[in-house]
């Protein structure tokens, strides 16, 4: 059995509900999950050397049919006016099985999720969008992830010169960053910054990491485009 | 031999020639700008191959005024040309009503954007993916794979529904439960299907209530919102019948058939035979 935690496996590990098997060939390892003694994935991987279990962006399950994750705070948060306040809040993320070759090359097996999928429309029917949803506490000091969740710091800043309720964040998966300590199940972001611009807009920046001794994860192939820094806009949602 | 081509050279009007020149080089040369300019101005509204084709079209047109100018100008009657133009003309604007038509009803398509390719939609009676729109007709490849050519004349005048013009999809259904059952359990049954599948989206929430007290059932109405990408709303819906209809079965609660109370005026006399044969006993052995 395989120690606990994100990080190279070779034999045997259990992920929450799931147990996870691989076996090493000469040429191929074959890997599977199981859950409650039914597999649900099996796979024979060629030419590959080594398996790696890693936080992933939750945007792929069921299907890929969002890039965003919304984030519903279990209580609002009112900032006054010129105000800031910053924050923890957990974001759901999945995990993801990586397998990679002699060359370090890698690809993405298996992605499973060990909590419940939701999605939830950010705005109105005809033009608002659907994203990943998940509801956090809001915490003022840093506490530890569990498996299947991320620890976010998000910075609120109130730029209006009025209170200001804010209930939700959205974040998108191509602008965050996943880091995770191995042999741990703790991921973390970068730090956000929610920049309360009015009422009706807020731009979301993507800060650097807020965590030492932390690995990032490396993003699979063709899921973010090729650039560094980005922000993305709430216009929905304000109070 | 020379004598004759100087008298010939001498007899041209030059300026005339020079005139038309002038005509036909200022003429192509707005005709071109206008082509451009046309062209930046409609592409930032229609598709790039329509917007061609619509450029084209306009420098054509214009091309043949200019030459139309340009025989005006070094002299050529074209009366002629007009009366035959205007019998042509007529006769083309017969021919091409239809055609015209489409055409027009394409640019109006194309402009308002009532669906796109890929959407799903209702036109008319027809129901499908749109799969190819051009100028003149859009092409459905309906739910059975059938492919239909709609005219866009046609599709202009038919109330059109698009399937994907929002982000996300309500789904109804009714649940009739026995008037014996316990409501509010079937209630939290069916409410933890609806919380436990991914894409029954959490806001908006789903509803679930009783919805009528009908003859047979006390009927649930379920609605739940989907997220409108890659045919969800109708797989999901077809897993929700399927996941309450087992979850509804595995607490114990009946589903009713419909149940008929038949009331008489007068009693009835009701007669009993028995089903056996006259000759032969209850138990089945023979009197004789």
């Amino acid at each position: 059995m395989s120690e606990d935690g994100y990080g190279f496996f070779e034999d045997k590990i259990v992920v929450g509900s799931y147990k996870i098997e691989c076996s090493l060939h000469e040429d191929y390892i074959h890997y599977s999950r199981a859950k409650e003694s039914s597999v649900e994935r099996s796979k024979i991987i060629k030419n590959a050397e080594k398996l790696e279990l890693l936080p992933i962006y939750p945007v792929f399950l069921p299907l890929a049919i969002t890039k965003y994750v919304i984030v519903y705070f279990t209580e609002a948060l009112n900032i006054p006016p010129s105000g800031n306040a910053t924050i923890y809040i957990k974001i759901p993320v999945d995990i993801s099985v990586y397998a990679y070759d002699a060359n370090d090359n890698f690809t993405v097996i298996d992605v499973f999720a060990v909590s419940s999928v939701k999605y939830a429309l950010y705005g109105p029917i005809e033009e608002g969008i659907i994203a990943r949803y998940y509801k956090s506490e809001v915490f003022l000091d840093p506490v530890d992830p569990k498996l299947g969740e991320a620890l976010a710091r998000i910075k609120i800043v109130n730029k209006t010169d009025s209170w200001v309720e804010i209930g939700k964040v959205l974040l998108d998966s191509q602008l965050l960053r996943l880091h995770y300590k191995p042999r741990t199940w703790e991921a973390y972001t970068q730090e956000i910054a929610v920049n309360i611009l009015a009422r009706d807009k807020a731009i979301v920046n993507y800060l650097d990491k807020f965590v030492k001794n932390v690995v990032e994860i490396r993003d699979p192939e063709g899921f973010k485009p090729p650039r560094l820094r980005g922000s993305n806009e709430m216009i929905w949602g304000l109070r | 031999m020379l004598e004759s081509i100087v008298s010939y050279m001498s007899g041209i009007d030059w300026i005339l020639i020079a005139k038309a020149v002038a005509v036909a080089v200022a003429g192509l040369t707005i005709s071109w700008l206008l082509r451009l300019i046309l062209f930046k101005v409609l592409v930032r509204a229609l598709p790039v191959k329509l917007v061609r084709m619509i450029t084209r079209i306009i420098y054509y047109v214009l091309v043949f005024l200019v030459l139309v100018s340009v025989l005006g100008t070094i002299g050529i009657d074209l009366t002629g040309l007009v009366v035959a133009g205007g019998v042509v003309g007529i006769i083309l604007g017969f021919a091409l009503q239809n055609t015209v038509a489409n055409l027009f009803s394409g640019l109006f398509l194309q402009w308002e954007k009532p669906f796109k390719i890929g959407n799903g939609v209702k036109i008319g009676g027809i129901e499908g993916i749109v799969i190819d729109q051009s100028i003149l007709s859009t092409r459905i490849r309906g739910y059975d794979g059938v492919i239909h050519r709609v005219p866009n004349y046609t599709i202009f005048q038919s109330e059109i529904t698009n399937y994907h013009g929002s982000v996300a999809r309500r789904v109804d259904f009714r649940i009739g439960i026995a008037y014996r059952e316990d409501a509010e359990k079937a209630y939290n049954v069916i409410k933890a299907v609806l919380d436990q599948h991914p894409y029954v989206l959490a806001d908006p929430p789903p509803d679930v209530f009783v919805v009528e007290l009908a003859s047979s059932s006390v009927d649930i109405m379920v609605r739940a919102w989907i997220p409108n990408v890659d045919g969800l709303p109708w797989k999901a819906r077809m897993e929700l019948l399927w996941l309450i209809k087992k979850a509804i079965d595995e607490a114990g609660i009946e589903i009713p058939f419909i149940q008929t109370d038949i009331w008489f005026r007068t009693p009835l006399k009701i007669e009993a035979t028995s089903l056996c044969n006259k000759d032969e006993n209850v138990d089945g052995s023979s009197s004789k």
